[in-house]
Parts: structure tokens; sequence; C-alpha cells
């Protein structure tokens, strides 16, 4: 098996945080905590690093995701959880697949119906994953250097046109820790890594390439949303679908390059195909444990050809995939990335501390 | 006959030498020599191919000698038969193998010796004519393999330079050299490549390709997986760095293994230079690598589905210059592509001298022509040509080649899908790439699949005094190349 290092594996989880960060936060953020939304990555951010205490308790020990869950709650209780997690990915993956077909549909190619951008993912997915998690490690290595570029030299063109005067003054922390909290579903990828610890070289590495990123990413939403609030202003955001892609429209480089939002609608795409591929792999190696497979690979296309299928019942417009998104996968996000990894690392502690206990009686 | 590689020599099944055997394999041929001397009461047999020996030479140093000694090895020790490549062998098979490589068998009561009489017809080494470089060394590899290891160690002087030698195919048993430190390369490195070359069990290798098909992880893909070289220098520099070398008899070209993106960006004369000035040609080449395969298809993609994102001035010159022009701009774009292809590949099979006569005739008469007669616009001709020029621009013609096959591809993508398409083609050529190893080493190494993401000596050139360290992803012994 051809492992990858854990700069890998985080590089993956920063690839996959820009879709949704790019897609989602403007709206709901603005929606909910108005002008000073832009602070919600903060918080979010110093929640992650705390969470990091129990990824990082989890990851050093030798095991994957699935056999903490057999340690901590037994063979049938794990298999339980991970059927539900299973199907949590396919759900997941699905609903990715449909924000990225509608959006590229309904944006730069509105003649054109979502079914064949699905079917083009699909393939690309089952393509770049029939070597294993390695070669999306190494293509990621090179993507998100240029994802990162392109959107920091974006928003670097934005940057002049921030109005401070939407962003201040900052009223309303309560509604502030609630945006907070949707912000931190996206962000709980990183505990998508729990999956990969047997596939990952460097596990002792977590804390230092966790730490960098958690803040680099922190740092770079919040600038993201400071400019796309700041230049357009909460209240219109609130009414568009793709805050983001409003904004870009307004650049243009010179007399060279004007309306550059097909350049972005592609670009964005790179971060989609991370984020769904990183899924896809993640839900089929848990697949792949549950049915005690060593080799996944087989199982790719069947997984990624369901998620395309159930594409089309993922809400038919963007507002209904919003709402599901609201209701549905953020809570789930929490669920399935906090809740129960903390779940899972306290029972293990209670567990270990018990044995440990009855080991000293046995010696005494 | 099993076949073991050992530093320096052919290990054979042992079989006794029999002048009757050896006569026997050998009839038939023409060009085998026999002669037979009766010296005290006894036959000495003297076996050679008429042509690969210097019969001067053998009649001189070794005929004249036989007529007064008692046996050769003590002829041999007293300095008799005063010649200094002689042999002594006691397996057939090896004999054979003597003879058919032009050495002379002389078989001599219960004694059988090889002696190298060789009479060396071989190109010179001259000027490389594919890698030339003003400030590198002058010398290129020729068809003989000894010359070339030569060539080597005059480069490197030192005893951990290792040449070991095996013999492939079962009908031309050529023989290949495997080139490396044994002080800096890893042993991992050594073994597997030693492991490749015995997969190959076919008649031969008299062209390069057979070599390459079995180093390849994917023979299907279009990309080199081996760096081709025709300079010494440049196989001596990469040995330094840890590689290792393979050499074939009768092909005038070197491999070094692994290979990877990077390396097959790199030329000679980046190290012979300036290196600020090396380092921005390399980056410019990185930039033209990108212009080579997404240039057409962007510029398809523009014109046919986001010309909106063109300004209105440069899409009224476009529109203008369409003007008349029957075809869409894809048909356009993959016709002027074909041509090109077409030129190139008239161009490398012509004279030199009519070579120039195809650039003229397919630069100016088809390109001003076809333009004249409102059958491709000027934009797209000239998004041909930048293309086109940007794959002169790679430093290795197969990878450039690979790249022009995808540009293809992707051009296609995009007529079809926009910029979408352009996109998806880029991330399944990135896909592939990400997903080739050259023995074992990530062929994007040491941009991905490596602990360490390595800018020196990769993308910026670096000096010596700066760059102390070996790539890392190659897992060397030693790694501190400069103290």
């Amino acid at each position: 098996m051809n492992k990858i290092s854990m700069r890998q594996a985080i590089m993956l989880v920063i690839g996959m945080i820009f879709s949704p960060a790019v897609r989602l936060f403007s709206s709901f953020v603005s929606g909910r905590g108005d002008q000073s939304s832009w602070i919600a990555p903060i918080f979010s951010g110093i929640f992650m690093l705390l969470f990091m205490i129990v990824l990082w308790s989890l990851i050093k020990e030798n095991r994957n995701f699935y056999q903490h869950l057999e340690y901590s709650f037994g063979s049938k209780i794990s298999k339980i959880v991970t059927v539900f997690y299973i199907v949590w990915g396919i759900l997941l993956t699905s609903v990715q697949m449909r924000y990225y077909s509608q959006r590229v549909a309904s944006t730069i190619y509105t003649e054109i119906g979502m079914d064949i951008f699905v079917i083009i993912l699909v393939g690309i997915c089952v393509y770049s994953l029939r070597k294993g998690i390695n070669v999306l490690a190494r293509m990621n290595e090179l993507l998100l250097p240029v994802i990162t570029v392109v959107a920091v030299f974006m928003l670097a063109l934005l940057t002049p046109d921030i109005q401070l005067k939407v962003l201040v003054p900052v009223n309303d922390w309560t509604s502030l820790v609630h945006v907070s909290v949707f912000n931190v579903a996206s962000f709980g990828y990183l505990s998508l890594v729990l999956f990969f610890v047997d596939e990952i070289n460097d596990r002792e590495t977590f804390k230092k390439h966790a730490v960098i990123s958690t803040i680099a990413v922190t740092l770079f939403s919040v600038w993201m949303f400071i400019t796309v609030i700041g230049t357009l202003g909460p209240h219109i955001i609130e009414k568009l679908p793709y805050p983001f892609f409003a904004v870009v429209k307004q650049i243009s480089l010179g007399e060279f390059l004007q309306h550059i939002e097909a350049f972005v609608i592609t670009l964005w795409i790179l971060s989609d195909f991370v984020l769904i591929s990183f899924i896809g792999a993640a839900t089929v190696k848990l697949y792949g444990n549950l049915t005690r497979s060593k080799d996944v690979r087989e199982f790719n296309l069947p997984y990624f050809a369901l998620c395309a299928t159930l594409v089309t019942v993922m809400g038919r417009t963007n507002h209904e995939l919003e709402v599901l998104s609201e209701k549905l996968f953020i809570p789930l996000n929490l669920i399935f990335l906090f809740i129960i990894p903390f779940i899972v690392f306290a029972v293990g502690k209670i567990k270990q501390k018990i044995i440990a206990k009855k080991g000293k009686n046995m010696i005494y | 006959m099993e076949i073991y590689l050992k530093t320096g020599e052919f290990m054979l099944n042992q079989q006794p030498v029999k002048s009757e055997d050896i006569v026997n394999v050998f009839r038939g041929n023409m060009d085998f020599k026999s002669r037979y001397l009766k010296i005290g009461g006894s036959v000495c047999s003297i076996f050679f191919i008429e042509g690969m020996v210097d019969t001067v030479a053998l009649s001189r140093f070794i005929i004249e000698k036989l007529k007064h000694i008692k046996n050769i090895s003590t002829a041999v020790e007293s300095g008799e038969i005063s010649f200094s490549v002689a042999e002594e062998v006691t397996d057939q098979q090896e004999v054979i193998q003597g003879i058919l490589r032009g050495k002379t068998a002389v078989i001599y009561k219960d004694e059988t010796f090889l002696f190298d009489l060789r009479k060396t017809k071989d190109r010179s080494v001259e000027q490389p004519s594919e890698e030339s470089a003003v400030k590198a060394s002058k010398d290129c590899f020729v068809e003989e393999l000894r010359t070339n290891t030569t060539l080597i160690r005059k480069k490197i002087i030192n005893k951990d330079l290792r040449i070991e030698q095996t013999v492939i195919g079962k009908q031309t048993n050529t023989a290949v050299a495997v080139v490396y430190i044994k002080s800096i390369c890893n042993d991992r490195l050594v073994n597997e490549i030693k492991q490749k070359l015995k997969t190959i069990k076919n008649d031969g290798i008299i062209t390069p390709d057979v070599i390459e098909q079995y180093l390849k992880s994917n023979i299907f893909s279009f990309f080199p997986q081996t760096v081709i070289t025709e300079r010494p220098d440049k196989i001596a520099k990469n040995l330094l760095n840890g590689r290792c070398a393979i050499l074939v008899d009768g092909l005038p070209i070197g491999y070094i293994l692994p290979a990877s993106v990077a390396q097959l960006m790199s030329t000679p004369e980046d190290y012979s230079g300036n290196f600020v000035f090396a380092s921005v040609v390399r980056l410019l080449r990185y930039f033209l690598l990108s212009v080579e395969v997404l240039l057409p298809g962007a510029y398809v993609a523009l014109t046919t589905f986001h010309y909106e994102m063109l300004p209105s001035k440069l899409a009224l010159s476009i529109a203008q210059a369409k003007m008349g022009v029957p075809f869409p701009v894809v048909f356009e774009v993959l016709a002027m592509l074909a041509l090109f292809e077409v030129l190139v590949e008239a161009g490398l099979h012509m004279p030199q001298s009519s070579g120039q006569a195809v650039s003229i005739v397919g630069a100016l008469v088809v390109g001003e022509a076809a333009i004249s007669a409102d059958l491709v616009s000027p934009a797209a001709l000239i998004i041909v040509a930048i293309s086109a020029i940007s794959s002169f621009a790679m430093p290795n013609q197969e990878f450039s080649n690979g790249l022009r096959l995808w540009r293809i591809i992707i051009t296609v993508l995009g007529a079809a899908l926009g910029l979408f398409g352009v996109v998806a083609g880029s991330i399944i050529l990135l896909a592939h790439l990400a997903s080739l190893d050259s023995i074992g080493i990530p062929y994007l190494a040491p941009f991905a699949g490596v602990k360490k993401v390595r800018i020196k000596d990769s993308v910026i050139v670096v000096p010596d005094m700066i760059n102390k360290m070996r790539p890392d992803e190659l897992n060397v012994k030693n790694k501190r190349r400069t103290q």
C-alpha cells in the first residue's frame, strides 16, 4: 500500500475546505450574524484548535477510525455506527456533487444540463482514486497552491473595494457564536484524517501540520469574509445564491481580461473535485473496514455511480439545497465529525482507565 | 543458459570446454575461423571471428609465441605471451560468448584462454548532436559499451563507481551495464533496476524502446519514465545525486533512473551558466509547458463558450479576422495542430537540406496561403504557432511528445465543454502524472509525493555551495553533497 504523509493528508483537508467556504459561509453567515460575521472564522478556528486535542489523542494510537469504534463500542455497535457513517458519506458526496453541478450549470453553462458535469466528475474521481488515496494526495499538492494563489490574487484585487463601515460595529455576539457553529461544520473535515490513520506515514507530525493549517485557513476565511461582506454588504449577500461569484464578477484585469467569473468557476471545480474525491475515498475506506476488504479500489465506481444517481433527489432549486444543507447536512456534519469522534475519545479514555485499574488490582 | 548479475563478469552454468563442440556450435558460419597448431605432439586450437579480430596481432603476439611454450598458463604468467587482456576460462558457454564478442579462444591441452585481440573500428567520440551545451563537455556516447563506461569513469574517478554488467536478449546477447556509485546510491534502487532487467526475456535489444518498456511502471503512458541522454556528463551528475544509469551495448545513449518531471525539465546548460539566469529560463520552461498543453484548448474554449471573458477590442479583432473562414474554431485549431505534426514528421525524415525546405513550405506557403484562402484565421495560426514553439522549448523531446498528444485531447475537451473541459482534461492529466512512479519514486517528485517539497534545483537553479544536500526523495546513503 502506498502511504501518504500527514502533510499530504492535512493539505487534502485544506483543499476540500475551500469549496464550501466560498460557497456557503457568506450567505449563511451574513444571514445570521450580520456585518460582524467576518469574526466567525476566528471562533471556529479556536474551537478547531481545542478539538485537535481529541483528534491527536485518537490519531496517536495506531488505529484507524473503525478500529477506534470497535475498541470503544464493541463489534456490533461499531458496525451500526459505521453503516450510519457510510450513509452520511453517500448523502454528503451526493449533495456536494449536486452543489458542484448546479453551480456550473447555472452560472457559465446555462444551456447545458447538469448530468453531464456529474458524469464527468464521477469519471475523474474514479480515475484519480484507481491507485488509492496517494494519487489524490499528490494531485492535491499541486492543485492546492494553484487554488490558493488564484484565490489570494482575487481577494487582493478586491481588497481596495472593501467598505469598512459595513463591517462594524460588532455587537451581536450571540448570533456570532451561532454562526460559528455553521462555520465549524466545514472546518470539521479535519476529522476525516482519522479514517486514513493506517495509511499515513508520520502520524506524530499531526499537531504541527494541523495547527499551522487551521491558523492559515482561519486567517484566509477572515480575509475572504471581510472581502465579500465588505464589498457588497451583508444584506445584498444574503439574497445572492453565490456571493463570492457575484463579487468576483466585478474583477477585470485592465484591458486584457474581463468577466473572469468563468475562470473562477472552473477553479472552484478543482476544490470540488478534491472535496468529493476525499469524502468518497473516506467513505469507501470505511466500507472496506466494515467488510474487512484489503483493497477497496473496486468499490470506487459503484460508490460514485450511486452518489451520482442520488444527485437528482437532492433538491430542485438552489434554495432547496441551501435549506437541505442548513437543516440536515450541517447538523449531520457536527454529529459525524465532532460529536461521535468525541464520544469515541471519551469512551476510549474511560475504557483505558478501567483496564489500567484492573491491571493494577491484579498486580497488588 | 542462466545468467546472473555479478560485478564485471558473466556467470554461466559450467560446461567443460571441448574444441569439437565449439566447432560444431559455429559450423556453417563463414566468418568463423579456426586454426590448429601442432605443438609438442598436442594440437592447439585457435578460434575467432574474422573481421572482429586483429589478425596481425594474433599472428605476432599469440601464434608466434605459442610455438615455443609448454602450456599457456605458464607462458602467460612468465610473460612469454605478453598480452594484457588474457583470461582463463573453464566453461564452454563462456568461450562461445567470448568468441561472439570478438575475443580469440586458444585451447591447448586442458587449458582454454580468451585473448582480447579485438579490432576496433567504432565510431569515435563526437560532440553531442541532440543535447548541445556551450559551456559543457563536448563528448557524447557511442555504440561501444566499453567506450561509454570509460567516458563515465573518466569523469568519476572513484573506487565506489560500480559498473555491473549483464546479458539481455535470448538471440542478441546484448551486454547491459548498470552504473551507480556504491557509497551514494540507495541499494533498493539498484536492486529494483536489476530485478526489472532480469524480467526482460525477449529476443534482444536493438532499439531503445525495449529497455524503456520494461522499466516503465505504466507502459500505456505517453510520458517517458526514464531520462535518455547522450551526454556522459549528465549521467555523471545524476550518479553523483544518487541515481542509477543503464548503458546498453550498441546504443549511443544512456538511461537515467529514476526519472521525474523536474529532471525532464532541466538541461546541462542550466548548470553551466549564471544560476539566476538559468532559474529564470527554467521558470520560463514551466510556463511554456502550460502554454504548450493548455493554450490551444483555452483559445477554443474562450472563443466558443466564454467570449465575454475577452476584452471587447480583442474579441472584435478575433471576430473580424475570423470573418470569411467557413470552419469552426476547433476545426481550425485541430487542423493546424495536425499540419504541425505532419511538418515535424516530414522534417524528421527528410535530409537536413530538404528539411529546411519543408519548414519554408510549411511556414510560408501553407500558413500564408491558408490565411489568404480564408481557410484558417490568423489568430488560430498564431495560437498554434505559439504552442508549437513552446513544445520545442522542452528539453526532453519525448516528454514534449507526450504533452503534444495531451494538447490535442485538451483541445477537443475545450471545444466540447469550454473552460470546464480544459480544467477536466488538466485534472485527468495531473491524475495520470501523479499515478506514475519511476523505480518507486513519484514521477512528480520533488513537487508531490515526497516528504519535503524541494524548490531548489527543481524549479530554480541554485549554486552548489547553497545546494548542499542530495535529492531527499532518492533516500541516498550519503545525503550531503557539499561539505
